[in-house]
């Protein structure tokens, strides 16, 4: 699709000075009646700084043509549209001509507005009702500095005659008619993975009548959601690898949900969150969901959590250690009904307790049922090992190594082994996937705490492995982590391997230990030999992402 | 950096004489049993868990 909503030239331009005492309620208020979304958007441009919004009228966009076409397809009476683009920005310009002046960091981002009147639709709306909403946005997320969002895409917008460029995750609302959240949610999460950079919603319904062995997409209700298959199975489609947790299972979960969150989020790549919502609510006899769209987390240096008992992660009686998703205190989100890049705290949510004193048998605590349904992680389609998985595995790893690593290897490899050490379980694992080029520059770029780089020249050496994607488990102890976010060393996995159901040597790379890197030598599983070469850097240095 | 085509134990082989290479040190090599199957069996819960998982529906709207 050539011509967007966010690209075409407008057919009318006004320039919006935001600063006061323009309100954003009264603007709200005047022109777009009770918009919610659009409230929280212009919350973000002002704590963003925003103090010029360009708003323009847009209609004719292909976008917007094919979705008036898909509601006309259900309703053919609807006519009344309209579309408007509002563009922010941090500097003021007095007339649309003043826009070529502005530089592109001075923009903010963008949010496309529909206004639609849609008629009565048989088995849709009851009645002819008007829909304003946020047909899409895309703002810069906050400014806060223990905000991490990563692998945001790229948005180009017009305003005025001028193009401008925005990384974000996508927000959008639901029209009721031809999508629903789901939709919205797998718009968000698609866009960082389909070639094409974002997918469309007749693309989507248009898959979901496929599947369901359907000619047309109007037979299959979409407006009354999709099943969470149906979103993994769209999501695997345009090139992602789902993983999943259902928490209405009847069955205790081996990890909790969160796992599912921060494993796709802390690698640069967005997860869905389903929230059951109690049956009758929505119409329905069976629980529903609501889905949102989770890309971001933040991270609270002073946390208590990893110090309580319960934190630990325990895979069994030999193997525990502290996961760094402890230290998040809020996940980053939309939500489709109420507006764009919300913290929720990691805590609020839950998932539904097993009771095991009800009379006809443990099931699921009949006192909650607004929790945590499901996670659908996503990641790369290549990706065969998931983060919890690799997470377990490089634990399994270090803690059968450290014990073995050579003597005089300096004081942090001592203290790497005081802290994980079984008395203690204090060892912090983080996993992020990377590629071994992205591994080689991270070497390139991290110093000690006597600011002293790697041996120049070793980062080429990992250029036979620079296109494969590695599980980096990144290895730390408390407040080395958490105050100056630095670590002792990584294990890198193989992440194109099945874990399978047995031990298998052939997901260990590499590591990278205080004072050493080791290699698997021989890949007898019941006499593993480990090659431990001697490297210059025995101090710790920066994490992933937090080069100094 | 271009693709190279080698299977994974050659690249891996390669990185390790570079490694080998850049540093005067002799490596030191070792023995390490695993002695638990903590991971194993944590890994075939979850596989069932994930399996199990993917059988349940759940309608979003």
């Amino acid at each position: 699709m050539t011509s967007l909503a966010r690209t075409i030239p407008a057919q009318s331009t006004e320039i919006v000075h935001l600063q006061r005492p323009f309100s954003n309620f009264q603007f709200v208020e005047e022109r777009f009646e009770d918009l919610w979304p659009l409230r929280r958007i212009l919350s973000q441009v002002r704590q963003l700084g925003g103090k010029t919004m360009v708003l323009e009228s847009v209609d004719g966009a292909q976008d917007i043509l094919e979705e008036n076409e898909d509601i006309r397809s259900l309703a053919p009476s609807f006519k009344k549209t309209a579309t408007f683009r509002l563009s922010f920005f941090t500097r003021s310009v007095g007339a649309p001509e003043g826009i070529s002046e502005l530089a592109p960091e001075d923009f903010i981002g963008f949010a496309i507005l529909k206004d639609d009147h849609v008629p009565k639709i048989k088995g849709v709306s009851r009645s002819g009702r008007g829909i304003a909403r946020v047909y899409e946005s895309a703002l810069r997320t906050s400014s806060h500095k223990n905000n991490y969002v990563r692998g945001a895409p790229s948005w180009q917008c017009r305003a005025g005659t001028e193009q401008f460029a925005v990384s974000a995750y996508l927000y959008a609302q639901q029209n009721s008619v031809t999508n629903c959240c789901a939709h919205v949610a797998l718009r968000t999460v698609a866009a960082r993975f389909h070639p094409r950079g974002d997918v469309s919603y007749r693309m989507i319904n248009e898959w979901v009548a496929k599947t369901r062995g359907k000619k047309r997409w109007q037979e299959c209700a979409v407006h009354e959601g999709l099943g969470k298959q149906e979103v993994a199975g769209f999501l695997e489609q345009v090139g992602a690898r789902c993983f999943q947790g259902d928490f209405t299972l009847k069955q205790r979960p081996p990890v909790p949900f969160q796992k599912y969150i921060y494993g796709s989020v802390e690698s640069g790549y967005p997860a869905i969150v389903a929230f059951t919502v109690p049956p009758g609510r929505a119409g329905e006899e069976e629980p529903v969901a609501h889905a949102i769209p989770v890309f971001g987390h933040t991270f609270n240096e002073d946390i208590w959590v990893p110090n309580a008992a319960s934190s630990y992660f325990k895979i069994g009686t030999g193997t525990e250690y502290l996961p760094s998703e402890l230290w998040v205190s809020m996940y980053v989100c939309h939500d489709d009904n109420w507006g764009s890049n919300f913290c929720i705290p990691r805590r609020y949510l839950y998932t539904r307790r097993l009771c095991g004193s009800l009379p006809e048998g443990p099931d699921l605590c009949p006192e909650t049922p607004e929790c945590v349904g499901a996670v659908i992680g996503c990641l790369p389609g290549n990706v065969k090992t998931n983060p919890i998985q690799a997470e377990a595995i490089a634990a399994d790893y270090l803690l059968k190594m450290l014990p073995h690593i050579p003597k005089e290897c300096g004081a942090w490899a001592e203290r790497l082994k005081y802290y994980a050490e079984e008395a203690r379980n204090r060892a912090i694992l983080r996993p992020l996937l990377v590629t071994g080029e992205q591994y080689a520059d991270h070497l390139g770029k991290v110093r000690d705490w006597n600011r002293s780089r790697l041996e120049p020249g070793l980062t080429s050496i990992f250029e036979p492995v620079a296109q494969d994607y590695f599980w980096m488990v990144e290895l730390s102890v408390p407040e080395l982590f958490s105050a100056n976010h630095r670590k002792v060393g990584e294990i890198l996995l193989r992440s194109n391997v099945d874990p399978g159901k047995k031990r298998d040597f052939r997901m260990f790379a590499f590591a990278r230990l205080p004072g050493y890197f080791a290699f698997l030598k021989g890949a007898d599983p019941t006499k593993p030999q480990y090659e431990f070469l001697p490297t210059g850097l025995r101090g710790h240095v920066e994490l992933y992402g937090c080069e100094e | 950096m271009g693709k190279i085509r080698m299977s994974f134990e050659d690249k891996r082989k390669a990185v390790r004489q570079g490694l080998s290479k850049a540093t005067s040190a002799a490596p030191v090599t070792k023995t390490i049993k695993f002695r638990n199957d903590d991971v194993p069996l944590f890994l075939k819960q979850l596989r069932q868990f994930e399996r199990e998982s993917r059988k349940k529906n759940l309608v979003m709207k």
